[in-house]
């Protein structure tokens, strides 16, 4: 055996801290120096630690003992302010279920496999959950799933960092954001941008999905703190009932939920019946069978609208609206506009920007049904749908092309669809001063246009 | 010292994906740690205590126990937590690699006052346990690589695997159960780790022969 060897197998045995006591390798420097014996180490620890991971039964974390942690630290309050008792451990403490319910609330649902991060918001989790039942199509699988999961956790990730930055005022390194508005409507200051683009992102991270057992009494085994039911996670599936705690009335329409002239509220997409149970907007929630139950009294929004106006406190937005988020480090901006019109028939939708060094940049808008999956650089793909949670039949996706290229064009839509978001990223050199969402005649070459050749402007922001 | 108190600058770069850990690996949190803010602690509880707990009631066995070495983990999170690198490792890695540390000490200590093999038998075995259906989202990848690649491993990888992830002996311990000199079991465990590893990197998929 040669000593290469030797010390390879040393290397694991004290990264496990499996070395028996006495052995030289336990303090031989040369195992920490080298980097390729470091580099073994440290493959070695990653394994177990995924090994650890994985084969523990999952149990929630006692509550007790982070108190106790604050307590030793004196500071009792941070324990406070974390509140999680008796969580369900796999879906309470999940980041990614988090990260599902913040998804649904602050964007429209697409299609969970072919789902892609959107602009630093990560998509909903995969809704087949199936791969450890079928060890062979997990493993032919494995390779596609670590890819697109990573990616999930890299936006995820990002979403954090800016909300970090924000949140310390960090202005060598936070992003630039940029206000977009509709032409004539009013500006919003640089402090309120930045206020308003914080609150999005921090709501979106404390938007957590959480969950308990129920107590003792409780005609509901299941409680949900906060959040919003992820796609492809059934919890009612053997007859279990629901508590919400904080329904989100608020956002009914938004999360596709039909209302009755009580109050109460039916999910059709989870076949879920949710009446309110006492005072502090809890709500039970329970599965509805669609053929002894009268569904009749319950409505979307806008047939209650079109009943009673006054029933409908929540105005939808309806002006388009939008932000340029641009980070200073990488120079790359990502766009969100909210409730952009559809192109008029024989129009397109492009996006032009300038920089301070004077360069402009076009990219047109298209839709997922004549995009391909971008792996261009820097360019992430994107993601949009109208607004109308649940009612569309047809979500369509948003991707980017080589240089952040996006189409969007009138013969995509859904006659149903209304306004929709669009979303962009792109490189720049500089910094981003003048952004504008305009819509322009479609030019086929060889055929004359009788369509209005000056552009609308449907938002922009700065110069 | 033993290896997984030791500052992170002894760990490495090479297995890491990008040079840089993800703000979801926790990274983020540390560097708040490292500064003593205590929200931050309390947050990192909340994302990754269970499967800390977990993993500790998983070795130990005891939930008395269990509960004593993720009070005494985070403690040890709070006091270290300048010494990691996020370039280095990953925080979950960091976290667990300490969590191991005090939960070997609580049954090398308890071993010591008991019949040497009889941990064997109540050894945790090598497999992902059954969820219901319910997925760990956060770590689903993790499981997946972790349960194609485990059913990989023949029966002799596996057995050492074992050994070196849930024995709370040394190789010396090992090396006479299995009835082989120290370093024939160095080379198994090695091997094992090896092959182990290297099922992960590629999503636990075996190259085809």
């Amino acid at each position: 055996m040669n000593r290469p060897d030797r010390d390879r197998e040393d290397a694991i045995a004290r990264a496990l801290d499996i070395l028996p006591p006495g052995d030289p390798a336990a303090s031989d420097p040369r195992l920490v120096r080298d980097a390729a014996l470091a580099a073994e180490a440290q493959s070695t620890r990653e394994a177990a630690a995924d090994v650890w991971l994985a084969v523990s039964p999952l149990r929630a974390a006692p509550p007790e003992v982070l108190h106790s942690i604050m307590d030793k630290l004196g500071t009792p309050a941070a324990a406070e302010r974390v509140r999680k008792p008796k969580l369900a451990p796999l879906l309470a403490a999940s980041g990614w279920a988090a990260a599902a319910a913040v998804a649904i609330l602050l964007w429209p649902r697409h299609e969970g496999e072919r789902a892609v991060p959107i602009a630093g918001i990560p998509g909903p989790p995969p809704t087949k959950f199936t791969s450890r039942e079928n060890p062979a199509g997990a493993a032919s699988g494995a390779p596609e799933i670590a890819a697109r999961d990573e990616k999930l956790r890299r936006e995820y990730s990002k979403l954090q960092q800016t909300v970090d930055l924000l949140r310390r005022g960090d202005l060598l390194t936070a992003p630039r954001v940029m206000s977009l508005v509709a032409p004539g409507a009013s500006k919003r200051s640089q402090e309120e941008t930045r206020q308003r683009v914080m609150n999005v992102l921090t709501t979106a991270l404390r938007s957590s999905l959480e969950v308990e057992s129920g107590a003792p009494g409780d005609p509901a085994s299941i409680v949900i703190e906060r959040g919003w039911l992820p796609e492809g996670i059934d919890l009612t599936s053997e007859g279990a009932v629901l508590r919400h705690r904080n329904f989100p009335e608020d956002s009914w329409q938004e999360l596709g939920l039909l209302r009755s002239d009580e109050g109460s509220y039916y999910d059709p997409t989870r076949h879920l019946l949710w009446t309110a149970d006492g005072p502090g907007g809890s709500f039970l929630g329970r599965r509805a069978d669609e053929e002894t139950t009268d569904l009749s009294g319950f409505k979307p929004a806008a047939q209650l609208a079109a009943v009673d106006n006054n029933k409908v406190t929540r105005q939808p937005r309806t002006e388009p609206e939008g932000f340029v988020i641009e980070d200073p480090t990488t120079k790359k901006a990502e766009v969100v506009i909210d409730q952009v019109p559809p192109p008029a028939k024989g129009h397109e939708h492009k996006i032009v920007w300038t920089d301070d060094s004077g360069a402009t940049g076009t990219i047109p808008v298209q839709s997922a049904a004549s995009a391909s999956i971008s792996t261009g650089n820097g360019n992430s793909a994107v993601y949009f749908s109208n607004g109308g949670w649940g009612t569309l039949a047809n979500p369509y996706g948003f991707n980017g092309i080589g240089n952040g290229q996006l189409y969007l064009n009138s013969d995509a839509f859904n006659p149903g669809f209304v306004n929709t978001t669009v979303m962009a990223s792109f490189l720049t050199t500089s910094n981003v001063t003048s952004f504008q969402l305009i819509e322009i005649p479609i030019v086929v070459p060889g055929q004359a246009t009788t369509a209005s050749p000056r552009p609308r402007v449907i938002v922009q922001g700065g110069n | 010292m033993r290896e997984s108190d030791t500052p992170m600058a002894e760990a490495s770069k090479a297995n890491h994906r990008d040079g840089q850990a993800d703000a979801w690996d926790g990274s983020w949190l540390l560097g708040r740690i490292a500064r003593h803010d205590s929200d931050a602690l309390a947050e990192l509880y909340r994302m990754w205590g269970d499967r800390l707990y977990s993993m500790a009631l998983h070795w130990v066995g005891d939930e008395g126990a269990a509960k004593e070495a993720l009070q005494d983990c985070f403690l040890r999170v709070w006091r270290r937590a300048g010494d990691f690198e996020a370039e280095k490792s990953r925080g979950f890695t960091w976290c667990a690699m300490i969590l191991r540390g005090l939960c070997l000490d609580h049954l090398r200590k308890k071993r010591r006052r008991a019949p040497v093999w009889q941990d064997w038998e109540r050894m945790p075995a090598l497999e992902v346990p059954s969820r219901s259906g319910v997925e760990d989202l956060f770590f689903r990848d993790t499981v997946s690589r972790v349960h194609s690649a485990l059913a990989k491993l023949d029966d002799t990888e596996a057995a050492s695997v074992r050994a070196a992830l849930f024995d709370p002996g040394t190789l010396q311990d090992h090396a006479s159960r299995w009835g082989v000199p120290l370093g024939t079991a160095k080379i198994r465990v090695h091997r094992a780790m090896q092959k182990l590893r290297e099922l992960l990197k590629k999503g636990g998929v075996d190259e085809p022969t």
